[in-house]
């Protein structure tokens, strides 16, 4: 940990499901980084502090994240005492994580363990007594955080990041031998054998950056949305999937009015189910804001379970973003009433709600689908965590800079700047090198000795 | 034993006269202490008592930072070298290096009489059998012929000498170097409750130049023209003319007669007598103890080590301008004298070679790092300071970077003026001493560039713009040297100004000078002449890496609030609940100064550094404001 004032970020509200959840910002330049992300009246800069401002939260493409209420807390009326930013959003993991991933992009570092409490206690926001319980707080944090970092060392995660920065060390360690010893007999790799081994690490890398996803399905769930036509039967497939009734179902199309998020297991993997409002043309003011939410889930979905009425010739059919990484199953429902014959043929799971029949199918299909190898042996369920992401991602911007920077021929000084900076990023999660480290690989490796 | 006290009562005594203890001396000297210097033998003082070179990668660097803060070893490789060069010239600015060959007896001799000719520093030729502490504060020593010299400070740079044993196969000999005594005074330290502890290191046998076939090794040459090392024009008038070598116009044209290195190579013959011989090799019989250093192994380690190598680099160095003797750089060694002489000839070059004194191996007492703060001071004996072999060191430059440092602070101490540390962000000088009293050192200790995190900020080509200014303001520059340090760092400044104001190919001449393309070189001349080259150089350099410097000294602000935060040196940290008992103990052994020293030591975690951190916080917060300490 370092005690630094740099601005650091976190979701304050336990992780699930929530109305609301609300994600915290402190330091130097929170303000400024607040500012990136957030569209409102006012600028976090200019507005007035401790009341709250409507706004959105948009992505680096100007997208529309979620609507939020900011609030800035200015040092040192705060709770760290420094500069604070809360944003509360729709609880929901996926928006509060995506919120969290933009402020992370946009130059804050994902705080530690009782960071946050740290720094209130070090700027003078506490007390003596206070003090003695945070202290207790964060020794505790810290060994609780270390014995759950050991336990996933342990794994294959750790043996992954491991060798990730074993390699980096080795890639460091040839640009130092070609820096410092420049007399000696030596061979060590530069050009396009360097470049290979940086490209070896890359790919250790963005293997783990990949796996991110997985990580959140697993703690998160597969965030599944239901969407059709209004009265196909959403709710129904909830309620079933669910077993008990638990959205308003009725013959009235457009009852469902709001979404409505639960969990399930389905063979072992989470899914957190949500319900949408119909897609159609919609008229009274409440159900449009709905159909637009129903588009807001479509966009962050990782599942699309889209319900047609199979027994009527033909549906209004959804429309996927353009850029929805989900996996998409078709349900064919209500095929106790018959399957039309427009949809013979067609790719999909054909079921009944109403008779309870073909939801094996569905679940199989949902499996195959998204379960991606998980859960069939416990050492593949390898997975990062959003802490670990960040570290990993700014190590693999380092690493992309010294590619460029052996490409541009520029002198190894500059190169080993941007591979130890990768390092010491690789480090906040296994341990950071220091200088004897890298020497004993240096001597390990040549014959130094002029 | 009767004691004869010297009637001169010292400021500053300093133990020892190799490149660490003239170092600490003159420094000592130009801030006004009365100093006086103990040797064995007053015409081995500032010897090269193994490769006859000073400099090259991070150790010139230091040479230059040595130079920067008054020191002598700079201009004393300038005036008495004979081959010099820039290593890693075709690299970036922060990692090329000035190295040189010196002339060693020129050296040495010229060296004797610029500590002869300073003043307010004494010479005395002695033995030092012991140091004379009162109320754990050291007052002196005695010599072995009872001769007391009494001292406010004491400094112990006495190299490999305490209880120094050499080994030539199976045969070994007290020593402190091959044809020395040794010294005993580290009985004298382990009595006062010093740790002490042994390492090894090792020289390669010298050959008589007459024996060697030059017609059959590779020629290396030096640079023309030849680099210096000292920033200071005109410095080379101050010596001894007789052993000045080389001259310098008043236009401070740099004139050397350079002299060639010669390289050759060992072969697999050469490998197979090592081999063969390896159960007459103290090292790996078991007669050694001591850790020799990695980075510097005897041939029969590289051997060994590194099998599958058919052939290994020999360079043959000229010892002086006035002798044959050739320093055989790559082959250190303690094998057996026949097997030395056997492997040798088997060497290209070689075949009848005769080697004049053999290659040797010496194991010598040291006393771990960690038991001195900052100041080199030592933690147990208040005014007795430690520089050079005897912190665990290895190499002339990182000797006398530690005796300028050591001799300074025991100077200002003593005239009650604040300490002269180099942070890490500052020089390499700082670097080293950091890591020496905050890690210790598990071999001989020597610098490389890759332990300066900060490495692009300290350049050769700029520790005077970055330390002179320190070194005036500590009293340990003055004169010539500060006017023209001050004078350039103003020039280099009116040179930023003029290309903010001037442009060229209709660009501003600091965002021309960012175009990798463009260099100094290309500049029209009514531009060219408003400034001399060493001043674009710098200029250039500025600019071009402003990225990369900037990247670093944002780093040095992150860091720089740790490093500020002062722990007081009573703090028990015994009664700090929460930390690790691993940490307890390395506190209480190394007491860190600072946060940032503590967060460096080895096997201390962040949360050790949480929880002292807001321990240190809530005592400062307890205390009663306004109320000052008494």
């Amino acid at each position: 940990m370092s005690y630094v004032n740099d601005a650091i970020a976190a979701i304050s509200t336990p992780p699930g499901q929530g109305a609301v959840a609300v994600l915290r910002l402190s330091g130097k330049d929170a303000l400024t980084i607040a500012a990136k992300v957030f569209r409102g009246r006012q600028r976090p800069a200019e507005a007035t502090p401790r009341v709250q401002n409507f706004g959105t939260i948009v992505d680096n493409s100007g997208t529309v994240v979620d609507q939020v209420l900011l609030t800035v807390f200015r040092s040192p009326a705060s709770y760290t005492g420094e500069d604070l930013v809360e944003i509360g959003c729709h609880g929901g993991a996926l928006v509060t994580r995506r919120i969290l991933e933009l402020l992370l992009s946009a130059g804050a570092r994902a705080a530690e363990p009782g960071e946050f409490t740290q720094r209130a206690f070090l700027n003078g926001k506490m007390d003596l007594t206070q003090a003695e319980a945070v202290m207790d707080l964060i020794s505790a944090q810290t060994s609780l955080a270390l014995r759950s970092a050991n336990e996933q060392l342990e794994g294959r995660l750790g043996g992954a990041i491991t060798a990730a920065r074993e390699d980096l060390l080795n890639v460091l360690a040839h640009v130092e031998a070609y820096i410092d010893f420049p007399e000696e007999d030596i061979s060590p790799e530069t050009g396009s054998a360097l470049k290979a081994r940086m490209e070896k690490v890359a790919n250790l890398l963005d293997g783990l950056l990949a796996t991110a996803n997985r990580g959140r399905i697993l703690r998160e769930g597969v965030r599944t949305v239901i969407c059709g036509a209004p009265n196909v039967g959403k709710s129904s497939l909830l309620n079933v999937l669910l077993g008990f009734e638990r959205a308003i179902v009725s013959d009235v199309a457009g009852t469902t009015r709001d979404t409505i998020e639960e969990a399930i297991q389905v063979r072992g993997l989470p899914l957190r189910l949500v319900d949408t409002a119909g897609v159609h043309a919609a008229t009274d003011a409440i159900e449009k804001e709905g159909i637009e939410r129903t588009q807001r889930q479509l966009a962050g979905a990782d599942l699309i379970l889209e319900i047609v009425d199979a027994h009527l010739p033909d549906q209004t059919r959804i429309t996927l973003p353009v850029d929805s990484q989900a996996k998409h199953i078709l349900v064919l429902n209500k095929t106790d009433l018959g399957l039309h014959p427009n949809w013979e043929g067609t790719q999909g799971v054909a079921l009944s709600c109403t008779a309870g029949s073909g939801l094996e199918l569905l679940c199989d299909a949902i499996f195959d689908l998204l379960a991606d190898g998980m859960g069939e042996n416990s050492a593949s369920m390898v997975a990062i965590n959003a802490r670990h992401y960040d570290c990993m991602s700014r190590a693999r911007d380092y690493l992309t800079a010294a590619m460029a920077g052996l490409d541009n021929n520029d002198s190894p000084e500059y190169t080993a700047l941007e591979i130890r900076s990768a390092l010491d990023a690789i480090g906040e999660v296994v341990g950071k090198v220091d200088a004897e480290e890298l020497l004993g690989v240096i001597f390990g490796s040549f014959c130094i000795g002029k | 034993m009767e004691h004869f006290t010297y009637p001169k009562h010292y400021d500053v005594l300093v133990v020892g006269a190799g490149h660490a203890g003239i170092e600490a001396a003159l420094a000592a000297a130009r801030l006004g202490a009365q100093t006086a210097i103990l040797t064995q033998n007053l015409d081995t003082m500032g010897q090269m008592s193994c490769n006859p070179a000073i400099g090259g990668l991070a150790k010139g660097h230091m040479v230059r930072e040595i130079d920067a803060l008054g020191g002598a070893m700079g201009i004393n490789a300038d005036a008495t070298g004979i081959q010099f060069r820039i290593l890693n010239a075709n690299k970036g600015p922060s990692v090329r290096a000035p190295r040189a060959q010196c002339d060693k007896k020129a050296y040495q001799f010229r060296m004797k009489a610029i500590l002869e000719s300073t003043p307010g520093l004494d010479l005395h030729q002695g033995n030092v059998a012991q140091l004379i502490v009162e109320n754990d504060s050291v007052c002196g020593i005695d010599t072995s012929l009872g001769m007391r010299i009494a001292a406010r400070s004491v400094i112990v740079s006495a190299g490999t000498f305490m209880r120094g044993l050499l080994h030539v196969g199976m045969q070994n000999q007290a020593g402190g170097r091959m044809g020395d005594p040794i010294s005993t005074l580290s009985d004298s330290l382990r009595a006062l409750g010093f740790d002490v502890a042994r390492f090894k290191t090792g020289t390669p046998c010298r050959l008589n130049g007459r024996s060697i076939d030059f017609s059959k090794c590779e020629r290396q040459d030096g640079d023309v023209p030849a680099p210096r090392f000292s920033f200071l024009p005109g410095g080379l008038s101050a010596g001894d003319e007789l052993f000045t070598l080389n001259q310098e116009d008043s236009d401070g044209t740099f004139h050397v007669e350079q002299m060639p290195c010669w390289m050759t190579y060992t072969n697999t013959r050469t490998h197979d007598f090592i081999r063969n011989n390896l159960d007459r090799s103290p090292m790996y019989s078991g007669q050694i103890e001591g850790v020799g250093p990695r980075y510097c192994p005897s041939i029969e380690d590289k051997v060994v080590r590194f099998a599958e190598k058919q052939q290994h680099q020999v360079f043959l160095e000229p010892e002086g301008r006035h002798t044959l003797e050739y320093y055989v750089n790559g082959v250190s060694t303690s094998l057996p004298y026949d097997v030395q002489l056997n492997f040798i000839r088997s060497i290209e070059g070689l075949s009848k070679a005769e080697i004049i004194r053999p290659g040797y191996a010496v194991e010598y007492d040291y006393c771990p790092p960690t038991q001195l703060s900052h100041t080199l001071e030592t933690k147990r004996i208040e005014n007795l300071y430690f520089a050079g072999q005897i912190n665990g060191t290895s190499g002339y430059e990182e000797a006398a970077a530690q005796g300028l440092m050591a001799g300074a602070n025991a100077a200002l101490k003593l005239a009650e003026k604040p300490p002269f540390i180099l942070p890490r962000s500052a020089a390499y000088i700082g670097v080293m001493i950091d890591d020496l009293v905050t890690k210790g050192t598990t071999e001989p200790y020597r610098m490389f560039t890759s332990r300066a995190e900060y490495r692009l900020l300290l350049r050769q080509d700029n520790a005077d713009l970055r330390l002179t200014p320190l070194a005036v303001e500590a009293g340990l520059v003055s004169g010539e040297r500060k006017a023209f340090t001050e004078s350039k760092i103003a020039t280099l400044a009116e040179a930023h100004v003029f290309t903010r104001s001037n442009s060229l190919q209709e660009t501003q001449l600091q965002k021309w000078f960012r175009r990798p393309e463009n260099t100094f070189h290309d500049l029209p001349e009514n531009y060219r002449s408003a400034f001399n080259d060493a001043i674009w150089q710098l200029l250039e350099t500025d600019l071009k890496y402003e990225g990369y410097v900037t990247r670093q000294q944002d780093l040095i602000e992150k860091a720089s609030r740790m490093e500020s935060s002062p722990i007081p040196p009573d703090t028990d940290f015994s009664s700090i609940e929460g930390l690790k008992q691993e940490a307890r103990q390395k506190f209480a052994a190394i007491s860190p100064g600072t946060l940032g020293q503590a967060s460096r030591i080895q096997g201390v975690t962040p949360a050790d550094i949480a929880v002292l951190t807001i321990w240190l916080k809530r005592k400062n917060g307890s205390k009663p404001e306004n109320v000052k300490e008494s």
